[in-house]
């Protein structure tokens, strides 16, 4: 099967330009897309830059960056990040041998030997004070779930000298992060790093710490936890539609606004969100969509036996409002029936058929 | 009796601790599983909280006296000593002599409250505002990381300082209306510093504020009264027209009244919605810093000056109308009596709450739900078999005493 062409496959040199500047690399976008194109056409490299190991790992961050702007990342791409990596690592550059260690060092199915192999070279690197060594070394420690280790690395990782802000931003957010979860005496040094991570960081990098914050102020400054919420909202993190969407419904009492959100978070099938749209619609009258989202609750509820067993609780707890969404939505339907000779609907849930539902 | 009420007490969702004032045996019902109500008990009747107007005998990290008026009044004070059998001074020249004094007297006030507004003004003036923030503040309690170096005194002090930027304002209209200026703070109080308030001008002001019932059963109707029950009532659940007037109600609101009036008319409900969640917050911390102090008291004695007591009761909207909080305050009874509303007010909204070591499962927001407006000024008290709110009054003070 003939592979598809290289300009389909690979972003706009707009978007490299643009990573290449947040980089703050001397490269331009005019050297390295042809060795890019030469990497997938015919899976060799320049001469000229086949041992140069620091282009070879800034074009892997390039295509990491990409991967992480996008949220979403091709074969072919992945394929030439990892043999980037790869051949960045086989040409000296220190970062990538760090990076690879770490890969080899957190896959199960890789054998010991090689593992001892790793870590032998990621002791050599600590050795020289190489600065990504420490933080891959914390990411081992936190994968193992080994926080205090962890933390000690991230701090020696941190005390090194002219850090970029988007490393020192990840590694504060997973500081924070342990901080958060481990104990809430650590809470107010937890909001400290997340701030300061929020500060030095752009949103999309640093999505997680906004959350986080929103998290803690949702008690005590809900306005500001809002506007943190719908920070995360435009990035697309799936976890803060339902915590916005309570948020207005249950707090600032915008029905419309909630049911938006929820609306979200059903297409990315965040399941709290059926519950909390159900409401909204009630609350807004809109019986026809309670039913709808019934509905799919119950064709959800076949997907897993955890969802069943939330439904039945929700349900349950809604008795009462579910019996008026049916017999409202039926006196919604009549008229609507009679101008397009629709039969009415049925009083069983599952069998309520609506000719403009969206689910 | 008591049945009709804890049967409405079953749809008190947020309203368990609630005080019932019908009768001895209703009060004593409705406190009988109140832990809070019965440490207070302890503490009244054994003199562990005491009032006093010994300024070396109060405790200097709840009271913040200077900040606030005086609960005598002057022109009484003068009389006295005055017509006092050992006065020296002839008949004839009592009265001029008593103006003179007054006036001198009043002067000195005058003095002392600019002093003492430029003294906390430049004593918190570097600090941060944020770091005092009632949000930053509220979290601090309940996660139980509150800097040990903030008392209750400067938290309030905090607000109070404020006082300060009414100085310049009181100089321009006292040289622009000169002795006119005077008649004005006579008829409007609340232009002169607070610290300098007469007795007769700080019950004007306390009588502009009384809760009315009204609104007392918007804000907690949703609630207690039996009207629209549900559990949580926050600031925006509430018409935009309650909002303004409960925040023109508010004796701690700041905010000038055209102000609200401009947000109102152009439907900025947030700005008063936000507004009333700051303000309940307020009241939350302030509450909570007090308990903090009066059970965690290493003596065991927590006192309160007379000012800090009267501006306790009225920040609270704890009285009723026609009362004089300043009379009160150096009544023994009416000391009791208003104690006791504070510490009832109190038993209601922090019963089962963990004051001095809270957790998760055991603190305020988890107790009442996120500014739940609510019970914002709630004194805790019902009658009429809980169709009326109701403050703990003389008539009341039988229903402590143990047995029928």
């Amino acid at each position: 099967m003939n592979k598809p062409d290289f300009v389909k496959v690979f972003p706009s040199k707009k978007l490299i330009n643009r990573i290449l500047f947040q980089l703050d690399s001397d490269i331009t976008s005019r050297t390295i897309i042809p060795i890019y194109r030469s990497l997938y056409e015919k899976k060799t490299i320049p001469t000229k830059y086949r041992h140069n190991g620091e282009v070879l790992f800034l074009m892997n961050r390039v295509l990491s960056k990409i991967n992480k702007i996008s949220h979403y990342e091709t074969t072919p791409l992945k394929e030439m990040r990892n043999s980037l990596l790869y051949k960045s690592a086989n040409n000296g550059s220190n970062d990538a041998i760090a990076l690879l260690c770490f890969e080899v060092l957190s896959n199960k199915d890789v054998t010991p030997t090689k593992k001892k192999e790793a870590e032998k070279l990621l002791r050599d690197l600590i050795m020289l004070g190489h600065g990504l060594s420490f933080k891959v070394v914390g990411d081992l420690y936190h994968s193992m779930g080994k926080t205090t280790e962890c933390i000690s690395w991230y701090e020696k990782f941190l005390e090194q000298p002219q850090l970029k802000n988007e490393l020192k931003g990840e590694v504060l957010e997973k500081i924070a992060e342990i901080q958060y979860k481990e104990d809430s005496k650590n809470i107010k040094i937890a909001e400290r790093n997340f701030l300061e991570v929020i500060k030095i960081c752009k949103l999309q990098d640093c999505v997680k710490s906004y959350f986080y914050l929103a998290q803690i102020y949702i008690k005590y400054d809900p306005m500001k936890s809002k506007i943190l919420l719908e920070q995360c909202c435009t990035q697309g993190f799936k976890e803060a539609f339902k915590e916005l969407g309570y948020l207005e419904m249950n707090y600032f009492r915008d029905y419309g606004k909630a049911q938006e959100w929820f609306k979200i978070g059903m297409e990315v099938f965040e399941f709290e969100c059926y519950f909390g749209y159900f409401d909204c619609s009630f609350e807004l009258k809109q019986y026809n969509n309670c039913i709808n989202c019934l509905k799919s609750m119950e064709i959800l509820s076949k997907v897993d036996k955890n969802y069943k067993q939330y439904i039945k609780m929700f349900i349950a707890n809604r008795t009462e409002k579910i019996q008026i969404s049916i017999k409202n939505s039926k006196s919604e339907n009549k008229p609507l029936a009679n101008e397009n000779g629709i039969n009415p609907i049925n009083t069983n849930v599952s069998g309520v058929e609506q000719s403009n539902s969206r689910w | 009796m008591f049945q009709l009420l804890s049967r409405r007490c079953l749809h008190y969702k947020t309203y368990p601790s609630i005080f019932a004032l019908d009768t001895k045996q209703t009060f004593q019902q409705s406190a009988k599983n109140n832990k809070l109500f019965h440490n207070f008990k302890q503490k009244l009747e054994n003199g562990k909280i005491l009032v006093t107007s010994d300024e070396s005998k109060i405790d200097s990290d709840i009271n913040s006296s200077d900040t606030l008026p005086r609960t005598y009044s002057v022109i009484a004070l003068e009389k006295e000593k005055i017509n006092n059998s050992n006065s020296i001074v002839p008949n004839w020249r009592k009265s001029p002599t008593l103006w003179f004094r007054i006036i001198k007297s009043q002067m000195k006030i005058y003095r002392e409250a600019i002093k003492n507004s430029y003294k906390v003004h430049k004593k918190y003036r570097n600090q941060s505002s944020i770091l005092y923030s009632n949000q930053q503040l509220l979290k601090d309690l309940e996660f139980n990381l509150l800097d040990e170096h903030i008392t209750r005194t400067n938290f309030v002090e905090m607000y109070r300082k404020n006082e300060f930027w009414k100085l310049p304002r009181f100089l321009i209209m006292f040289f622009i209306f000169e002795e006119l200026f005077l008649v004005m703070v006579y008829l409007w109080p609340k232009l002169g510093l607070r610290s300098a308030l007469s007795v007769g001008a700080y019950k004007k002001i306390t009588e502009s504020h009384v809760l009315q019932e009204n609104l007392q059963n918007k804000l907690c109707g949703t609630v207690g009264i039996g009207k629209n029950i549900s559990s949580i009532s926050s600031p925006y659940d509430l018409d935009i027209k309650t909002l303004k007037q409960l925040l023109n109600q508010l004796p701690t609101n700041e905010i000038p009244g055209w102000k609200i009036s401009i947000w109102k008319t152009f439907n900025v409900k947030s700005k008063l919605a936000n507004l009333v969640a700051d303000k309940h917050e307020y009241y939350v911390v302030d509450d909570w810093l007090l308990l903090r102090k009066i059970m965690n008291s290493e003596s065991g004695i927590t006192t309160f000056s007379k000012p800090e007591l009267v501006n306790l009761i009225a920040e609270r909207q704890l009285y009723k109308k026609n009362e004089d909080l300043n009379a009160m305050v150096n009544d023994d009874v009416g000391q009791k009596i208003l104690l006791w509303r504070l510490a009832l007010y109190w038993s209601f909204r922090f019963d089962n709450v963990n004051i001095l070591s809270p957790k998760q499962n055991s603190n305020f927001t988890n107790k009442w739900g996120v500014n739940n407006v609510s019970i914002l000024n709630f004194p805790g008290t019902l009658a009429e078999f809980g169709d009326k709110v109701d403050i703990f009054d003389k008539s009341h003070l039988t229903y402590l005493v143990d047995g029928k």
